[in-house]
């Protein structure tokens, strides 16, 4: 099953034309095209509508989920709305499973958020705001969580797909102090608790593609200046039975 | 009489200048490193398009000259290489 990934194309007014030229041919390089967030500049309908030009023809499947930039206008709902009317499938703490030639993938999407990682985490203790801002990982890791949890024995292959990181890993090349402002911990305890075959993301674009879970699930960078390259192909197999490609779900009978 | 105003100092600008890099509509990239070195502001980091980075320059000397800072801008960062579409597919 090959699937094709991104992130953090920021398509403006301003992007280069010639952007969106290597998508004309993605479908004879992947079966998918995961888009781990931050698709526009500002997160504007304008700019919506470009990542619409860019993406609303591939002929495979296209699943996204909003990063940061997405959200900047305070006008997600309608990026949103506008991307699924194009047919590109946003995922906020959903998930979907697709028939593929290859097999049947289950993707589980959430924006995720900040809060770093163990020995330097943020706590919810002290001011209202800390608290929020704590709250708010731990609701998106609650939603991803309960995203893997709605995909089916049926999935051959399960992707998790968001645009902060889940681990330190793919951060490394990104500066320590803001490491907190990258990813969280959190949503990686929501992976491994589960059972997934590769986590993607992007947000960190100077760190690092390659990493794992704690668990060890494999977590991918997809970031565009971090890959170098329109985007990046997965090859995973799905094994005889619906068995993941790591091989860890136990089937009932 | 009143004494003139003293200057922020730059360390502080340089905050601001890092916030506006993010928020204007001209740049609009989080996440730039800007630092004082000798007497330059230098802006490092990758910035997603070409027409982005020409912007810079003209928009930290704006922040700065509105704090009263005057001084060289070296622009360093780079914008990502998309042309080519892919790599060999990763196994796994």
């Amino acid at each position: 099953m090959r699937i094709a990934a991104v992130g953090d194309i920021h398509l403006g007014a301003d992007s280069d034309s010639t952007i969106g030229r290597p998508w004309a041919h993605v479908a004879e390089d992947a079966d998918v095209v995961l888009l781990a967030g931050d698709l526009t500049k500002c997160g504007t309908p304008a700019e919506a509508r470009l990542v619409i030009e860019h993406f609303g023809n591939v002929s495979i499947p296209v699943i996204a989920v909003l990063g940061n930039h997405d959200h900047h206008a305070e006008r997600d709902d309608e990026v949103t709305h506008l991307l699924r009317l194009a047919g590109i499938q946003v995922l906020e703490g959903d998930a979907v499973e697709i028939d593929l030639p290859s097999g049947r993938l289950g993707v589980a999407g959430v924006k995720g958020f900040g809060g770093g990682f163990a020995g330097a985490n943020a706590t919810a203790f002290g001011e209202r705001e800390m608290k929020a801002f704590v709250h708010h990982t731990e609701l998106v890791a609650e939603r991803l969580a309960a995203a893997l949890g709605r995909l089916t024995d049926s999935c051959d292959v399960r992707v998790a797909l968001m645009h902060y990181s889940p681990t330190p890993d793919t951060l490394c090349g990104e500066r320590p102090e803001i490491h907190p402002f990258l990813g969280s911990q959190l949503l990686a305890e929501a992976v491994d608790a589960t059972q997934v075959d590769l986590v993607v993301h992007g947000h960190a674009h100077a760190g690092t593609e390659r990493g794992a879970t704690p668990g060890g699930i494999p977590v991918r960078n997809v970031a565009m200046p971090v890959i170098g390259c329109a985007y990046r192909v997965f090859d995973l197999a799905p094994a005889a039975g619906g068995l993941g490609t790591n091989g860890r779900r136990v089937e009932s009978g | 009489m009143t004494s003139p105003t003293p200057p922020v100092p730059l360390a502080h600008v340089l905050l601001h200048v890092r916030d506006t890099l993010a928020t204007d509509g001209r740049v609009g990239e989080l996440g730039l490193e800007v630092v004082a070195e000798g007497d330059d502001v230098v802006v490092r980091g990758v910035i997603a398009t070409a027409a982005r980075q020409a912007e810079i320059v003209s928009v930290v000397a704006e922040v700065l000259a509105a704090h009263g800072w005057s001084c060289p801008v070296r622009d360093l960062t780079r914008t990502p290489a998309v042309a080519s579409p892919t790599t060999d597919p990763e196994q796994l």
